[in-house]
């Protein structure tokens, strides 16, 4: 980190003395998710996705190459995460060791590409020797919070949003169709998995916590910047909508007892069920804008 | 063009730079107190850094950004600010062009919004600098702010940044030329690119009025 950003005493006192009282600086309440706002770029697989005040980018491209050696029926897909001072000066140009870069890339590599979100045997074009490779950027352009909740909507729906050309294989020759010739294709994706993450403060002091009986631990859904920067703990759950939990997170911080996890997942499963929908429903209205003429090229009937 | 000045809060001065096909977001900072191998006794300290849309920065990037430096230290007030840092992050959205072909839409658009950055985040500067690309096609037509056919379909292309000083494209900054093209041919997308930044200048500064009005 460049420069830490810091919160004066005074503010972060009022912060969590206003959070004892159950409120928060935005108004919202404490399991409510920020509004969720998807805009698409001119070309395909390019997304703009802001929770809140965070702005979050995406882009897919791919291209052909070799595939893995000992993976020979697979393509290739990468995720880059880079952040730069653009996000805000806790962040560093070229350098991104930071604890937080990394535990953040990690945690979107982890629920996107070690999930299976994307079929990549489908992205296999002749065993061995050529297949796709997918490439996902993420580009961090504002942070007020929840990098990890907003990468992943943006990953998703930038790959539900992308088509790649279309191929013909013929032996070891393939042809790739121009757009304008062929209709590009879709990405096979398996899952949409979402993202949750949750921030615990404590209201009394670390013994209570520790040895105490009562859960009396404060717990945020999608926590602003400077709730971010004053929590004691945080819970990263990702999900998707077949109630299949993707991955737990949970690095350090304050202790926690089962209830407040099985609480936290619940709660997580409403919020990835609503935004999946979401989702969906942008890509669908924004790839049908673009195809004026499917309806009429369709051969699909009724029945 | 259009630009959305303003566009991020956590820095103190950033842009969303629109042009038909291209998009850029350009975030300045500063003066801010830099890191001791950054520190020039005399000036301001100049961190310039090219994202690409897709992919990982290469040469590419580093050509854009090199050519974006030259431009921007050459209008910035640097005497102003000794022993200080200012950091420009410029991430192109989409390139409206061929990557491997091309740079000029992207340069050009990283200039402009570089400056709207610089503007807004209030960082004394001498002149602006403005960026245009002109496209000549074979039958010797120049189009300024060419589409990517007419990229394709160029013999020649060519970006060129002028310093605006009083409102007037005074002299020029860089010109950053591909292809085949004479004397004369120079001599025109000059004369095609002067007004076209004329235009430009035009906005940017109707840009920059509604900004300052509404503050």
């Amino acid at each position: 980190m460049a420069k830490d950003i810091e919160v004066s005493t005074a503010e972060s006192q009022f912060i969590l003395e206003a959070l004892k009282q159950n409120y928060r600086l935005d108004g919202r309440s404490f399991e409510q998710f920020r509004d969720v706002k998807i805009t698409f770029g001119e070309e395909l697989g390019d997304v703009l996705v802001e929770l809140g005040r965070t702005k979050v980018h995406c882009k897919i491209s791919s291209s052909i190459t070799e595939p893995y050696e000992d993976r020979p029926f697979e393509g290739l897909f990468f995720i880059s995460t880079e952040s730069t001072p653009m996000a805000g000066p806790q962040f560093e140009s070229g350098n991104n060791t930071g604890e937080d870069e990394v535990l953040i890339s990690r945690i979107i590599e982890k629920a996107v590409r070690r999930s299976g979100a994307l079929d990549i045997e489908g992205l296999c074009i002749v065993a061995g020797s050529k297949c796709w490779a997918v490439r996902a950027s993420v580009h961090f352009l504002d942070c007020d919070g929840g990098f990890v909740d907003a990468s992943c909507i943006a990953v998703m729906t930038a790959l539900l949003h992308y088509r790649k050309p279309d191929i013909t294989v013929h032996g070891e020759k393939i042809i790739v169709h121009p757009v304008d010739e062929r209709e590009p294709v879709a990405l096979g994706i398996l899952h949409i998995p979402v993202c949750v993450t949750s921030s615990f403060f404590n209201p009394v002091d670390a013994e209570q916590n520790i040895k105490g009986e009562e859960n009396s631990e404060i717990v945020l859904v999608d926590a602003t910047l400077k709730e971010e920067l004053l929590r004691e703990g945080v819970l990263t759950v990702t999900l998707n909508k077949n109630r299949e939990v993707v991955q737990v997170s949970k690095a350090g911080g304050l202790p926690m007892d089962a209830m407040t996890l099985m609480e936290c997942c619940h709660r997580a499963y409403d919020i990835t069920e609503r935004i999946t929908d979401q989702i969906l429903a942008a890509v669908k209205e924004d790839i049908a804008k673009r195809d004026k003429y499917s309806a009429i090229l369709s051969s699909e009937n009724a029945r | 063009m259009n630009a959305e000045i303003s566009y991020l809060d956590n820095v103190d001065g950033s842009c969303l730079y629109n042009t038909p096909h291209t998009r850029v977001v350009a975030s300045a900072t500063g003066p801010v107190e830099p890191k001791a191998r950054q520190e020039l006794p005399t000036q301001l300290a100049l961190e310039l850094s090219v994202r690409p849309a897709a992919g990982v920065a290469t040469t590419r990037e580093v050509r854009i950004q090199d050519s974006v430096r030259a431009v921007i230290t050459s209008i910035l007030a640097a005497y102003k600010y000794p022993r200080q840092l200012c950091q420009l992050t410029l991430q192109v959205l989409q390139a409206g062009e061929s990557e491997e072909l091309f740079h000029c839409l992207e340069l050009a658009a990283c200039v402009n919004s570089a400056v709207f950055a610089l503007v807004d985040a209030g960082v004394a500067l001498t002149a602006l600098a403005l960026a245009t690309t002109v496209a000549l096609a074979h039958d010797g037509t120049a189009t300024a702010e060419p589409s990517r056919q007419q990229l394709m379909d160029a013999r020649s292309v060519h970006t060129v940044v002028f310093r605006i000083v009083d409102g007037k494209p005074e002299d020029i900054l860089s010109m950053d030329s591909h292809g085949d093209f004479s004397e004369a041919d120079i001599l025109k997308v000059l004369d095609v690119a002067e007004t076209s930044a004329k235009q430009l200048n035009a906005q940017f500064r109707e840009t920059v009025l509604a900004r300052v009005n509404i503050v």
